[in-house]
């Protein structure tokens, strides 16, 4: 990569922001393939034990939001075990 | 394409994670072995972008949506076990953090997107390299077409293993996921594609260097 990875997840975060809307416009509140099934076949949908923290929001600033914060969130723990992984390798060798 | 908590019977979840956990840890230790570390950042940035791309879900026949899976991009750009990893970890976060799939589901929801998708990308995208675009696409469509196939052979088994209580009937669940996922499919195909002619225009080096390692 010819820049740092700051560059790369602002630009992904900028496209992300103009393509949200059309997300909004043609998509929200619209099933996809699975909940779509499971509506035609009355499938049983129970409630989780689990109660996640965030969600990706209803609005486009908070999709925006939980959007870049999953972005991170998600570099930041695949680099860091790639880093652990890297530093057991070298311990190995 | 996110499985829910309480719609699969029990005995078919807990398979999911007897079967997707080993061959995942399999594919981080072969990641761990051969990962070059200039190409760590590259990785890492990738599973942000799938991150995104998934939570944008476009439109296809009928009202019905669906998003991209992201495992055939990954395996063209980074490999087979890092398109693995890095659909496990976009995959456990979606669903730890942000209700994007269920607990319970989690084992099937790593086997149908990090497993079965990123397995049939490499197998589709090393078989035929003559048209690298048809390829790629070909790698694209197949992926989540097998995924929902996936998808809809655990919502079968749910419901003839329970007698009804879980899952769905074959005769839906199979048309249906596999009818919505055909044309779901294309729109990955076309994402793909598209994201990989991108990249390799402002960063050439990064698909020579996954093309010469196919090529081996």
């Amino acid at each position: 990569m010819k820049r740092g990875p700051a560059v790369y997840l602002a630009a992904i975060a900028v496209v992300f922001a103009i393509l949200l809307p059309l997300y909004y416009v043609f998509s929200y509140g619209r099933n996809d393939s699975l909940e779509r099934t499971i509506e035609q076949g009355n499938g049983a949908h129970g409630n989780s034990t689990y109660n996640a923290p965030f969600s990706y929001g209803g609005s486009y600033l908070g999709s925006l939001a939980f959007g870049i914060l999953g972005m991170v969130l998600v570099f930041v723990v695949f680099y860091a075990l790639l880093l652990v992984m890297r530093k057991r390798r070298m311990r190995g060798e | 394409m996110h499985i829910p908590d309480g719609l699969m019977d029990p005995t078919v979840w807990v398979i999911g994670f007897v079967v997707a956990v080993p061959i995942l840890f399999i594919a981080f230790r072969r990641l761990g072995r051969e990962t070059d570390e200039d190409r760590m950042p590259f990785m890492a940035v990738l599973a942000a972008g799938i991150f995104v791309a998934q939570m944008l879900n476009f439109p296809v026949a009928g009202g019905t949506t669906g998003h991209l899976i992201g495992a055939a991009l990954a395996v063209v750009l980074v490999g087979p076990a890092a398109a693995m990893a890095v659909l496990t970890v976009v995959i456990v976060i979606q669903s730890l953090f942000f209700g994007d799939g269920g607990i319970t589901a989690l084992g099937l929801n790593l086997l149908n997107m990090a497993v079965v998708a990123p397995l049939v990308s490499s197998l589709v995208y090393g078989a035929s390299k003559r048209n690298l675009k048809a390829s790629i696409f070909a790698a694209s469509w197949l992926s989540v077409f097998l995924a929902a196939f996936a998808t809809a052979i655990e919502l079968s088994a749910s419901f003839l293993i329970s007698g009804g209580s879980y899952g769905i009937t074959p005769f839906i669940a199979l048309p249906a996921m596999l009818g919505y996922n055909a044309v779901i499919g294309v729109g990955e195909g076309i994402i793909t594609v598209g994201i990989w002619a991108f990249i390799s225009q402002v960063a050439p080096e990064i698909a020579k260097a996954r093309n010469e390692e196919v090529a081996q």
